[in-house]
């Protein structure tokens, strides 16, 4: 199976990848241009796949995007 | 406008969200989809600073509020030890299938306290900087050395200005002196009823007689002291529950509502017993049935009846301060605010610990009462007290209200750093959540009746089944 990946996610691919292979480690992911590549899913298990790989890459962007504010969070907090 | 990062895990039919200040709400996959691509609309907006989830500009109200909520997630309330688990004795005059925390025949010479023992301990306690202390006396069996029980309790009556003291007792065998001991307000008794006579019978006793004098000395301290002096667990073996209407209605007749159900922990010397490799998914399923026979009784009665864990995490997740229970805070800092003494001194983070230092799993002592505190070793314990960082928390939605327990991930697993879901305690933790998340939400007013009672308010917000789109 393969997914596109939407340009605002492209900076969360690589880091959503080594997550996914982490929770998933019987399947392969990688890279083909702007698409996520994934073989070894079993047919019954590619609607679930396709959503957490969707979720991988929001909740990958979500973290990237909140380490300034935790930052600066800690900064107000522990000086 | 900026927003808090959010978390976010499908629960039912909608996305659960949470902030790291242990905000939430529900919201359909169309807004995680606007929300993650940074497309939120101006209704968003309004909707994520009305809930706390954002804020105008840093020091705003907004903003000021968000950091005081994180920081109440984050403090232990207590400034410094004032909880202490003494073992007086690890003789024991029962011998349960499943006893994890070593005990030694009840004739058997050198598992006591000695004067000087006594002596460093009473030291130990009146060095602590606190007036306010709780001490729970565990063993083997307390009640064989009601002498040390009763030195302990005299001493921080006179030094302590608020002393509160709980036997953990088998309630077995009850002398004319315990009952006297009992006798006391400031005194309570912690005991493990697992069902009715048969179970109590097949896991504790393996005796009928003894099982039913064990019942009769229940029903004794509630006719003599009440039920709120008196707290009772049942332990679970998941291969072969008991009945739990059974168990209820067990619990009903003595007079107590509140039962504290948990899986044996087949650690220490209950390694003995294969434990289950589906352990979570059966675990679950009985947590559910229990808890939903809760909720049918409870349904228009008076006596409400609790899961006391659920009640706590559900506590948990409803706001800050619930930081007493060491199975599940954040941070969870070892020597902070309590810690256990064994027989001959030494001191443990916790009692699991002292279970794998007697089985030679691996000596996680943190001193002893003659010479005091290892620092170094506590410091090296609690650089994994708290769960922010970790790589799978901190994706996790339900990260605020969990918590962490490196001594149980090492007794486990033997290491602090096995990835979360292939734990125990995550999995054990994530099926509760998930439970408390579908109850929280429901519109049932049989479930909101227990669920209100439970939290502990007198209506229930019609806007937690709400799902934001």
């Amino acid at each position: 199976m393969d997914i596109l990946v939407p340009a605002e996610f492209a900076a969360a691919v690589s880091s959503a990848l080594v997550r996914l292979q982490y929770l998933y480690p019987s399947y392969a992911f990688q890279t083909e241009g702007e698409r996520i590549v994934v073989t070894g899913v079993e047919p019954e298990r590619l609607p679930e796949m396709q959503r957490e790989i969707t979720y991988a890459l929001y909740r990958e962007k979500i973290y990237a995007d909140g380490l300034p504010m935790r930052r600066r969070l800690y900064e107000r907090l522990f000086g | 406008m900026e927003t808090w990062p959010l978390r976010f895990r499908p629960v039912g039919n909608s996305i659960l969200f949470s902030d790291e200040a242990g905000g939430w709400f529900r919201a359909t996959d169309t807004f995680l989809e606007r929300y993650a691509s940074g497309r939120l609309s101006g209704a968003d907006s309004q909707f994520l600073l009305g809930g706390g989830h954002a804020f105008e500009r840093e020091g705003d109200l907004h903003h000021t509020s968000f950091l005081n909520r994180w920081s109440r997630r984050h403090t232990l309330r207590a400034a410094s030890i004032d909880y202490v688990i003494l073992v007086p004795t690890l003789r024991c005059n029962l011998a349960c299938d499943y006893c994890q925390v070593s005990r030694a025949a009840e004739n058997a010479k050198g598992y006591d306290w000695d004067a000087s023992t006594l002596a460093r301990t009473l030291a130990f306690l009146d060095a602590l900087p606190t007036d306010t202390i709780k001490i729970e006396f565990q063993g083997g069996e307390p009640l064989l050395r009601l002498d040390l029980l009763d030195a302990v309790r005299s001493f921080c009556r006179q030094r302590f200005k608020t002393a509160q003291f709980v036997v953990c007792s088998n309630f077995q065998r009850v002398s004319l002196e315990a009952w006297q001991f009992f006798d006391a307000a400031d005194t309570s008794l912690s005991t493990s009823i697992d069902g009715p006579r048969e179970v109590q019978s097949r896991q504790r006793t393996h005796d009928h007689g003894a099982a039913e004098l064990f019942f009769d000395n229940v029903t004794e301290f509630v006719a003599r002291f009440g039920n709120a002096r008196i707290s009772a667990l049942p332990t679970i073996d998941v291969n072969n529950p008991p009945d739990l209407g059974q168990l209820i209605a067990t619990y009903e007749r003595l007079g107590l509502n509140s039962i504290y159900l948990r899986p044996i922990n087949r650690q220490g010397f209950a390694r003995r017993q294969p434990q289950r490799t589906d352990q979570a998914t059966v675990w679950h399923k009985l947590y559910g049935e229990f808890l939903d026979l809760l909720i049918e009784r409870n349904f228009g009665s008076e006596r409400i009846f609790e899961e006391y864990y659920f009640s706590h995490v559900l506590r948990r997740v409803l706001r800050s301060g619930s930081d007493r229970h060491v199975d599940i805070r954040n941070p969870n800092p070892v020597a902070a605010d309590y810690v256990v003494i064994d027989h001959d001194g030494t001191i443990f983070p916790t009692d699991e610990a002292r279970m794998m230092a007697r089985v030679g799993q691996i000596n996680l002592s943190i001193g002893n009462v003659a010479s005091g505190l290892d620092r170094e070793k506590i410091d090296q314990l609690n650089a994994s007290c708290f769960n922010d960082l970790d790589p799978d928390c901190q994706h996790c939605a339900y990260q605020p209200y969990c918590g962490t327990d490196q001594i149980d991930s090492v007794s486990r697993h033997g290491r602090v750093d096995v990835p979360r879901p292939e734990t125990w305690f995550c999995q054990r933790h994530l099926g509760l959540f998930d439970k408390i998340f579908e109850l929280l939400t429901s519109a049932d007013p049989k479930v909101q009746y227990s669920m209100s009672r439970w939290a502990g308010v007198t209506t229930w917000p019609k806007h937690l089944t709400e799902v934001y789109s």
